[in-house]
């Protein structure tokens, strides 16, 4: 028995150091999240921690014990006879078949309590209406006179609530760095024809909200939505920019003052060259001051103009 | 040369593309001149080519009796509707032996072969698919193929494909070890399993042909309104292929249920089969029971498309709704597609995962620890694995009060996983490991299997799905499972019983190269996708942009996957030259109480010269003077 007690605290001792070990690896490095630009980001990133250090428990106790194995009671030289037989404990088959139930119910509940914030509404949310369709974004602003643009154009700091809505195939919202993904089907949600036929469905029911997703963008900056549902031959470029304009800005956009980079995948034209194509109209642009549009080519500087004269 | 041209396989093929070509020619025929109607010119892409849509459809329905009747397979049950009663025919009739694997053939170690054989050469197709867009991948931007449509078919082609293998591999391995370990001289209904492979070879055929008959961009699970929609024509190819491997699916694992349940050998009750046998009985269940509902599925997309039936398209125009046409749900299909796809994942690992169980107490010479909970542990996950599928949808319009229960029982699934896991660990635990080929490939299983299984969670809480939710973190977890569950355990099982099957030993010292190749390559593949999706490379894509600074990594994946293509090469070098020497293998290599060791090796016809007789436990080492199974001496000898 004491032999057992001595290989047990040195498996013990070497699941902490290794469960410490890949937690470190993972949350610092290897599977560290993209940037936290939303509120949502937030709580989701906490979820994301407690995963982590699951996964490095879980590694843990189960790679140390293998290769411990692997390298203490492997066959020795010369040796042909068979290991000890044992083969049953009802008490560790239980304890281990128990255990790993409250761990499935403490990530169940706090799985569904990070899932109930993230879709939560706000009181003052702003409403923006969403197309996807082959293979482009459209954004319209109904509290704007329904000004629409190719780029989703935010405040930082207002929360706000996406309707969307597909023109033809399945396609989904996502911006890495805001966390949050929703697909987008082709219902047609502005007319509420959702029943299918069935008179006794009522619009009103809030639980089924199936083409929305609310956010809030709490850093400035230059993002992008990524279609995350296989939608045909372009669905790879499929991208729209975001930015997230500081309030002034924002007005200013809202009034014309401040520039926004055209969208590079205006007719799907550019596209072939791979969707780096969006980089290209960025390095105009800046968050604070807008976009410079480049140098009309064809325009005659004015000194010449003036020799002409 | 003349055996190879007047095989079944080659009657089959040759029925079946002249039964296209002909079925083909006649129904666009008609439709031209009868009906007038002609073929409005698609918009090209890709590889799309114009071909008739509905005549194709029918002629490839048509050419699957074309291969069936040409090949002969269900001559037997012809005659028998005709009222004669023919004989089971065993053995090569006269040819030589190996005429057996490409003829029509009722044992169930030719099919277990055949099965195999079929495996490794889809996998191979597959794998080069993969290959090919991994090359795409290594570098942002479109490098030689020439758009999204072309990535589409290989990535879509790819998947499909892979299935198709990996059913054929899980054919093999319980059609060959089922009946061998349960002490059965055959499956329970000979026919019908010849029956089921014969069915998959025309489908392969049919879904390789998709490739170069329109392509298709829909991915391999094929969601409408996309798949309902696409101008590219192959989609049709892919659904008729998938419908037809289902065919098989389930005639195969209501025989492989029977059998478990009717022809074990004498004193072989339920907890004294070899544990590989409650697995291959759990994935049997499953796929008789539903596979049918993605039957359905893939009905209905065709019949949309064929047939102009509504099922998915929730918008039509006032006029088809005033003339009766209902609007559809395109998340309709998404529940009955992945009531049937998500347990056939649980189908691919459930045998894999039966193999390391069965292989871990020979090489650590130590009793397989809680078999009753091991055996168990399958049925759970079968059962649990069906009340999960709508964790596949947890970003789509679904209301989210619906969600909530599938996040539950997914997380559920760790349960008996668990299980599973901790199980080994206690029989690894003091264990006299000794480490060949075989054994190898089993602690592969296991390091991938966990890197497959630790990666569940957290895409099953919602919140960080959304995040997850078709990112390469879903390619990197899949991918894991299924090479932990499938891949590495099914070359475990080939390495394991290749003195059994040919009667030769393979090479130690190239079957370690492949294992020291194939392991870390995977761990290298494996993780980098799990990163980049994490980083937000999104699934599915032909180019992704250098600002999300992935390129490092997607260059090292495309490294890692050639050198898994390279390593399974040399697997198959190894196999095929050990096959052909001289040298026998010892009787039994690895002092296994398995019965199929006490028979002959390559097996009799029959298996066992006497039928055989289980006094003891299967997995008693290291308890003084117990035996699994006895042989009685057969009389006169």
């Amino acid at each position: 028995m004491s032999k057992n007690a001595k290989h047990f605290s040195i498996v013990g001792v070497a699941i902490a150091i290794v469960t410490y070990l890949v937690y470190f690896i993972l949350s610092t490095f290897f599977f560290e999240l993209p940037e936290a630009a939303s509120a949502e980001a937030t709580i989701i990133d906490a979820l994301f921690n407690g995963h982590y250090i699951l996964i490095a428990f879980l590694f843990a106790i189960v790679v140390v014990p293998l290769v411990y194995s692997i390298v203490v009671f492997r066959q020795q030289e010369g040796d042909e006879t068979d290991a000890p037989h044992i083969h049953e404990n009802t008490v560790l088959e239980i304890a281990w078949t128990v255990l790993p139930i409250f761990l499935v119910i403490g990530f169940g509940v706090w799985g569904v309590s990070s899932y109930n914030q993230v879709i939560a509404s706000e009181p003052d949310e702003v409403t923006i209406r969403v197309w996807g369709f082959k293979w482009d974004w459209l954004f319209y602003y109904p509290e704007h006179d329904n000004i629409n643009d190719p780029a989703l154009v935010l405040q930082e700091g207002v929360p706000v609530k996406l309707e969307m809505q597909s023109t033809d195939v399945i396609h989904a919202f996502w911006v890495p760095k805001f966390r949050v993904k929703q697909d987008v089907f082709p219902y047609d949600v502005e007319n509420q024809d959702l029943n299918f036929g069935n008179a006794d469905y009522s619009p009103d029911e809030v639980f089924y909200e199936p083409q929305v997703i609310r956010f809030t963008p709490v850093v400035e900056g230059v993002y992008r939505v990524r279609c995350a549902e296989i939608c045909g031959t372009n669905h790879y470029a499929m991208l729209a920019n975001v930015f997230v304009l500081s309030p002034s800005n924002y007005q200013k956009w809202l009034d014309g003052e401040f520039l926004l980079p055209p969208d590079p995948n205006q007719g799907n034209s550019q596209i072939q060259d791979g969707v780096d194509t969006y980089l290209l109209e960025l390095e105009r642009f800046d968050i604070n001051t807008g976009y410079t549009p480049p140098p009309d080519p064809f325009a005659v500087p004015e000194a010449e103009a003036g020799e002409d004269g | 040369m003349k055996y190879f041209l007047t095989s079944a396989l080659t009657k089959g093929l040759v029925g079946q593309i002249l039964t296209f070509i002909v079925s083909y020619g006649l129904i666009r025929n008609f439709r031209k001149t009868v009906s007038g109607w002609e073929v409005p010119a698609p918009e090209l892409s890709g590889w799309q080519a114009p071909y008739d849509e509905p005549a194709m459809v029918l002629a490839t329905i048509i050419s699957l009796f074309g291969f069936l009747l040409a090949c002969g397979v269900v001559s037997d049950w012809l005659k028998m509707m005709a009222g004669q009663k023919p004989h089971l025919k065993h053995g090569a009739q006269g040819k030589p032996e190996w005429t057996r694997y490409i003829n029509i053939d009722v044992n169930h170690k030719v099919i277990g072969i055949q099965y195999g054989l079929n495996s490794i050469f889809i996998l191979l197709v597959g794998g080069l698919l993969a290959i090919l867009f991994r090359l795409e991948l290594a570098l942002p931007g479109l490098q030689f193929l020439q758009d999204g449509s072309q990535y589409n078919t290989l990535f879509s082609a790819h998947g499909i494909i892979m299935i198709a293998a990996i059913f054929a591999g899980v054919g093999a391995m319980t059609n060959y070890l089922g009946p061998v370990l349960i002490g059965a001289s055959d499956m329970s209904f000979p026919r019908l399993n010849a029956f089921s492979y014969w069915v998959g070879v025309p489908s392969a055929v049919i879904l390789l042909a998709g490739i170069f008959m329109g392509g298709w961009d829909t991915g391999w699970v094929g969601y409408p309104t996309h798949s309902t929609t696409t101008q590219m024509i192959g989609v049709q190819m892919f659904l008729l292929g998938f419908y037809l491997n289902g065919f098989s699916s389930i005639a195969s694992g209501l025989n492989m249920v029977v059998t478990a349940v009717y022809m074990r050998a004498k004193g072989m009750s339920y907890f004294r089969m070899p544990i590989f046998v409650w697995a291959a009985v759990a994935a049997s269940i499953l796929q008789a029971t539903t596979t049918q509902t993605v039957g359905v599925a893939l009905t209905m997309v065709v019949a949309q498309r064929t047939l102009g039936m509504n099922f998915f398209t929730p918008v039509i125009s006032p006029e088809l709704l005033a003339a009766g046409v209902p609007a559809g749900d395109p998340i309709l299909f998404q529940h009955i597609f992945w009531f049937y796809s998500h347990p056939a994942v649980y189908v691919w690992i459930l045998p894999g995962l039966g193999i390391i169980s069965e292989l871990l107490p020979v090489f650590t010479r130590k009793p397989l620890f809680g078999y009753k909970w091991i055996a168990l542990s399958s049925i759970g996950i079968a059962l649990v694995g069906m009340l999960v599928w709508a964790h596949h949808m947890l970003t789509s319009s679904m209301p989210p009060a619906w969600k909530i229960p599938f996040m539950l029982s997914t997380l559920l699934v760790a349960v008996p996983t668990g299980v599973k896991f901790f199980s080994w660990l206690a029989t690894i635990w003091e264990g006299k490991m000794r480490f060949p080929t075989p054994m190898l490939f089993v602690l592969g299983a296991i390091s991938v299997f966990l890197l497959g299984g630790l990666s569940g969670p957290i895409l099953g809480t919602i919140a960080t799905d959304m995040h997850l939710h078709d990112t390469y973190f879903v390619v990197g977890h899949f991918h894991a499972t299924i090479f932990g569950g499938f891949v590495f355990p099914f070359f475990a099982a080939i390495y394991y019983w290749f003195p059994k099957i040919t009667g030769k030993m393979y090479d130690e010292l190239l079957g370690k190269i492949h294992f020291w190749i194939m392991v870390p390559g995977f761990w290298v593949m494996s993780l980098l996708q799990m990163r980049v999706g994490v980083l937000g490379m999104r699934r599915r894509i032909a180019d992704y942009g250098s600002d999300l600074g992935i390129q490092v990594e997607h260059a090292l994946i495309t490294v890692a996957t050639l050198a898994i293509g390279w390593s399974i090469l040399i697997m198959l070098y190894n196999l095929i030259t050990s096959a052909r020497k001289e040298e026998l293998a010892p009787e039994n290599p690895w002092e296994s109480r398995s019965p199929e060791f006490l028979a002959p090796s390559p097996l009799p016809e029959f298996n066992y010269l006497a039928p055989i007789e289980v006094v003891g436990e299967p997995y008693d080492y290291g308890l003084e003077g117990a035996t699994y199974a006895v042989v009685p001496t057969p009389a006169g000898d």
